[in-house]
């Protein structure tokens, strides 16, 4: 047997050689000191007892008054349910009570999901009574995965809904899936989950430079971080953990676990306030406009007109006025304000740098069906006709006006 | 019949009847039925009875049988013998006694498996029971993902997904697990070498995760005619199966032919062109309305056939649109198209590369032409079988080329129908191959210790991997410490899945014509190359090689391109070394650099050369391992052997015949395919300045083979020794040292020189 190890060292040193060839090696920058920490010995916590085994769990909890950026926490109380859940587009959540709700985020070995991703590290923040709890569990090794699951599992069947930050796509799934690996049954099935990430872009791609957690609570809620570690990090802190069982990185990884549950529940409220009162809210007209544009994307166009108006009241860049003026021509559209929206065409027209083809389009439709002025159709197509720069519309073009004239031959022959 | 017709003409017409070295009658077979057994769901028979399947044959009838006695079953039919009702209906059937009944459906391809659920959602549509059934692959949309693993009863997918997207994602697909009643994997023989080691060890991770979710599937595989099928699918699968091959199948009479162009040039042994030829007897079928398959050795002979015969089409005043091409590189719409086309019988003849060997379904053609030796016997059964109705005669004609393996088959037929077809040999405890598939079975459940994984050799994998990092052992657990994804890491075949996308800009509309893989880019689509596509010709007028696109126009002119390309091979490393007798031994690690760097413009029909182009692409690099040997005698020694006077020593055809030899040995030993390994054999190294034979792994990074060489090299040589020695030839032939064309007449004595210098 010994001979296969051989073996693979060889193949091993071969596949050393040729990475060496193809690409050098990313270099992980943790220093390592082989000292044996616990991790009781770096974050405060306790052992709680499971039927699988003992799991630390670290607790905190915070005051009323506490801020989390430029947002208190208890703020989140004055958050309706309807915003909630119009936020979420979620109709199950609707009834949501803050107090049955848990905010959830979890650390794990690896970022790209799959069987082999654990979870060491669930985070969960609930309101009891005059106060904010979170508690995280951690995972001391592998060996420890029913007890954490199981005790997380306790404390989640206490509660009706979730919020979280992409954990649609990653942390739930992810929970399920170590659920059915360890081979136990998850006492929330199918809860109402507001996922934060899609209502942040929304709100904020615009003008964010990502939607991030971190770049959202950094520019929306104002919270800084200090000595933060960066996300991309977590696993191998984990791993040299596992390897070296010194647990001192560790304590960062708590810290910025537990920040990102308080920023959850500082962002629920930042959002219902936005929508609920944009004007009063914020500062910058992107942010009017993702709000008009939201509006738009429920068919409430005329919630959505406003807000294009509003936001056009700002300083914005051109490119941006021209795909507002747009969609609000579109939307007036479909309230049936054709005058609105014909006098948003022609300013497009007029504002336009280049040639544009659709306003065009939309006035001759315009003209054609609804009013059936057949002669300002004409000189619509007509115009847009005699633009050099429109090449690729000028089949369609001549055959709306051979229509047209068709139309109003017919029509002059009615008359005579 | 026009068969018929055609086959008395052949026979008259004395010119070219002298030109067929063999010609076999396979006769006629009326087929052998029986009853539907009891046991199946009257609803089912009802449907098939509907679609005119009243009876079973007895191979479908043995395969029912055997199914139903949870026996794993592999059945061994020629084509179109109804292969697929042997697992279509036991599956079926199973989903109607149990809605909760679910199956894994397994082709080597994306093409085969949209193929395969047509036909099986017909049955399903009829059934009209709910049953579901979904192909899970690459282009599966997200959005559908999700319903799949949760309602599909049947899923076909290719092994490629089930290693990438399904196993790391298990938990996902826990309902289907639980209820896994069968697996099929079709068309296994493809699954030899290094890709069906890969393959056993994926099916290794699958049973793994069945057993996890507590169900033990049964397996039904199919395969062409090989020499070991059975021992193939114990192999793949790890457990015990049935072979099913009484073919109860009815088969018109067949006509065998095989073909040798004529000599136009005495001195330099030159013959007619294959092209030509073929083009020419193809013309002739279409005439009478044959049904026509014309099997080519490569894509450019595919497109440079179909435009010769769409020539003549439209000379004769047909629509060319009754020949088409079908090759890999045509868009998946366009080969629908196609398929549809010669079922319905519109198309009257098809020229195509090996991608119509597989289980494709084109209906039954009434002939098949080989324009030259497909390779090996189990192909040449395959393609052959392409052409063959249940109740007519039909034909199927080998052409040689002027290649010598070629030339040796059609002069020695007997050869041909004389062996058995290849065997299929895999090692699924190959040590790389195997490492990189606990590495990913790690990361889909933590291995337990004394856990069963088909190999001995776990334990020591699992304790190199934790020493490694890669593994974190804990209570006699190992648990994937690492946040890569090992399925990345890991393809299962050797060609790399990128291609490159051939745009057509000569309209403004620009579009999308076809695709070539990264490893054809320096032979089809470089700068100047006329790209051949259904007849078309399209100049390539700009390759970005960083955005694998290639822009071509519609040109119209009287010549096709051929790359030149040569392959260096440079040794980078040397692992270890051995010096016997007058031999020296090595392996290590080397990089085969391919390069293309100048091309041919060769003229329509004449193939007369008119003109090169230079072609400047980046080489192609592979780094591998080989295993080398060299001969110490000193090389001026040799060589004044060589011009000795009554000498049978020729030094570079020595070199060949024993490379030759080799090749035809080594995969019995390092249990691979001939296609897992090459040689290249140099009179001077400039490596070792010596006359050396270098035989490497034909994978990236390589699979061990190499080492392996080294390990056995006495033993390889004495075996080459005894198989030149019993070889029944007299000068060389395919199965010893090649054939005398391509070794010359002194390249089995030199190559038996050789050996007893490195053995006495």
């Amino acid at each position: 047997m010994d001979d296969i190890k051989k073996r693979l060292e060889k193949i091993a040193q071969l596949k050393k050689n040729i990475n060496k060839i193809n690409q050098s090696q990313k270099e992980k920058s943790i220093d390592i000191i082989n000292q044996e920490v616990k991790i009781e010995e770096v974050v405060s916590g306790k052992f709680i007892s499971t039927p699988f085994g003992d799991s630390f769990v670290r607790e905190n909890y915070f005051s009323r008054d506490y801020r989390c950026g430029e947002v208190e926490l208890f703020q989140i109380f004055q958050s309706s349910a309807k915003t909630i859940s119009s936020l979420a587009r979620d109709d199950r959540l609707k009834e949501i009570d803050i107090s049955k709700t848990v905010f959830l985020d979890t650390e794990t070995t690896g970022l790209a999901g799959g069987a082999g991703t654990y979870i060491f590290l669930v985070g969960v923040g609930y309101f009891e009574g005059d106060r904010f709890c979170v508690r995280q569990y951690f995972m001391r090794d592998y060996n420890e995965e029913r007890a954490l699951l199981s005790a997380v599992n306790e404390l989640l069947s206490n509660f009706k809904a979730i919020v979280s930050y992409n954990g649609k796509t990653f942390d739930f799934p992810l929970i399920q899936s170590r659920f059915i690996m360890s081979g136990m049954k998850l006492n929330l099935e199918d809860p109402g989950h507001f996922d934060l990430l899609y209502p942040a872009r929304r709100l904020w791609k615009r003008r964010l430079e990502n939607c991030s957690l971190s770049t959202v609570e950094r520019d929306i809620l104002g919270v800084i971080r200090e000595n933060d570690v960066p996300g991309y990090l977590v696993p191998e802190i984990y791993f040299r953990y596992l390897k070296t069982k010194d647990a001192r990185a560790l304590k960062q990884v708590f810290e910025h676990n537990l920040q990102d549950i308080l920023s959850l529940v500082a962002l629920v409220s930042r959002m219902c306030f936005l929508v609920e009162d944009p004007l009063n809210n914020t500062e910058y007209g992107m942010d009017i406009f993702s709000i008009g544009k939201i509006f738009d994307e429920e068919k409430r166009y005329e919630q959505s007109t406003h807000y294009y108006t509003e936001a056009l009241k700002h300083n914005l860049a051109e490119e941006e006025v021209l795909e507002i003026l747009r969609l609000s021509s579109f939307a007036y559209k479909r309230q049936g304000k054709w005058k609105k929206a014909e006098e948003i065409w022609k300013e497009i027209i007029e504002r336009s740098p280049e040639f544009i083809y659709y306003p065009y389009e939309e006035l001759a439709k315009y003209y054609e069906h609804c009013l059936k002025d057949y002669q300002e159709a004409k000189i619509v197509v007509e115009e847009a006709l005699t633009i050099e720069e429109n090449i690729f519309q000028r089949e369609k073009l001549q055959y709306r006006l051979n229509r047209i004239k068709g139309k109003q031959m017919y029509q002059a022959q009615k008359l005579s | 019949m026009p068969v018929e017709r055609i086959l008395n003409e052949l026979k008259k017409y004395n010119k070219i009847s002298s030109r067929f070295t063999d010609w076999r009658h396979i006769p006629a077979k009326s087929g052998i039925y029986e009853e539907f057994p009891e046991w199946i769901e009257d609803k089912l028979v009802r449907v098939l009875k509907e679609k005119g399947i009243n009876k079973l044959y007895s191979h479908q009838a043995s395969a029912l049988e055997f199914i139903r006695n949870h026996k794993n079953v592999v059945v061994v039919t020629p084509t179109a013998s109804g292969k697929t009702l042997c697992y279509n209906l036991p599956v079926l059937d199973s989903i109607l006694k149990d809605e909760n009944s679910r199956a894994l459906y397994m082709f080597p391809t994306k093409a085969l498996s949209q193929d395969q659920l047509t036909e099986l959602y017909q049955l399903v549509s009829a059934l009209d029971e709910g049953i579901k059934t979904y192909t899970y692959d690459g282009d599966t949309p997200s959005s559908a993902r999700q319903a799949i693993r949760k309602k599909g009863h049947i899923v076909v997918t290719n092994p490629d997904m089930l290693h990438l997207g399904i196993l790391p994602h298990h938990t996902k697909w826990m309902d289907f697990f639980v209820n896994l009643k069968y697996v099929v994997i079709d068309e296994i023989h493809i699954y030899r070498g290094v890709f069906g080691s890969h393959l056993a060890n994926v099916i290794r991770r699958l049973k793994r995760i069945c057993r996890f979710y507590g169900s033990n599937p049964q397996f039904i595989c199919c395969s062409a005619t090989i020499a070991n099928p059975r021992e193939l699918s114990q192999k793949i699968v790890g457990e015990d199966f049935v072979l099913v091959d009484n073919n109860g199948a009815p088969q018109g009479e067949k006509n065998f032919l095989f073909y040798n162009p004529p000599v136009i040039n005495k001195e330099l042994g030159i013959r007619k062109s294959l092209i030509r030829e073929v083009a020419r007897f193809v013309a002739y079928f279409l005439n009478y309305d044959i049904q026509t398959i014309i099997f080519a050795r490569s894509r450019l002979t595919t497109e440079v056939l179909t435009s010769y015969l769409k020539d003549f089409l439209v000379k004769t005043g047909r629509s060319k649109d009754i020949v088409r091409g079908y090759r890999g590189g045509y868009l998946p719409g366009l080969r629908r198209e196609i398929e549809k086309g010669l079922k319905d019988g519109e198309i009257k003849g098809v020229v195509s590369t090996n991608a119509l060997e597989l289980g494709i379904d084109i209906g039954q053609l009434d002939a098949c032409f080989m324009a030259g030796y497909p390779g090996t016997i189990s192909s040449t059964w395959q393609q052959a079988g392409r052409a063959g109705r249940r109740s007519n005669s039909s034909i199927a004609i080998l052409v040689a080329s002027s290649n010598p393996l070629d030339q040796f088959v059609i002069n020695h037929p007997d050869y041909f129908f004389g062996e058995s077809p290849e065997s299929a040999v895999i090692d699924p405890d190959n040590l790389s191959i195997l490492v990189s598939h606990i590495r990913c079975a790690s990361f889909e459940l933590p291995f337990e210790e004394g856990e069963d994984f088909g190999t001995k050799k776990l334990r020591d994998v699992l304790e190199y991997l934790e020493k490694e990092g890669v593994l974190h052992c804990v209570e006699k657990k190992w648990y994937w410490m690492s946040e890569v994804y090992p399925t990345e890491e890991i393809s299962l075949r050797s060609a790399s899945v990128d291609n490159f996308v051939i745009i057509d800009i000569t309209e403004q509309q620009e579009q999308v014509i076809g695709e070539v893989d990264k490893a054809s880019v320096p032979t089809l689509i470089y700068e100047g190359a006329i790209y051949l596509h259904e007849g078309e010709q399209y100049a390539i007028n700009r390759l970005d090689y960083q955005n694998q696109k290639a822009y071509a126009e519609k040109v119209k002119v009287n010549y096709y391109t051929n790359a030149q390309d040569e392959t260096n091979i440079k040794v980078l490393d040397v692992f270890d070394k051995a010096e016997e007798l007058n031999m020296e031994y090595a392996f290590g690690e080397v990089a085969i650099t391919t390069v293309s760097t100048c091309y041919k413009k060769i003229k329509f029909y004449t193939h007369e050369n008119i003109g090169f182009g230079e072609i400047s692409l980046p080489p192609e690099e592979m780094h591998t391992t080989a295993y080398w040997l060299a001969l110490t005698n000193n090389i001026s020694e040799l060589l004044e052997l060589q011009e000795s006077e009554n000498t049978s020593f020729n030094l570079s055809n020595g070199l060949l015949a024993l490379a030759n030899v080799l090749i035809n040995v080594v995969p019995l030993y390092v249990m691979c395919d001939p296609q897992d390994i090459r040689a290249v054999s140099e009179v001077r190294s400039p490596f070792t300045s010596k006359p050396t034979i270098y035989i490497y792994d034909n994978y990236p990074g390589g699979v061990g083979f190499s080492e392996k060489m080294f390990e056995l090299r006495r033993t390889l040589l004495q075996a080459a020794q005894e198989l030149i020695l019993s070889c029944g030839c007299e000068k060389g032939c395919p199965s010893c040292v090649g054939p005398i064309d391509e070794v010359g007449i002194k390249g089995k004595e030199s190559a038996l020189l050789i050996l007893r210098k490195a053995l006495s």
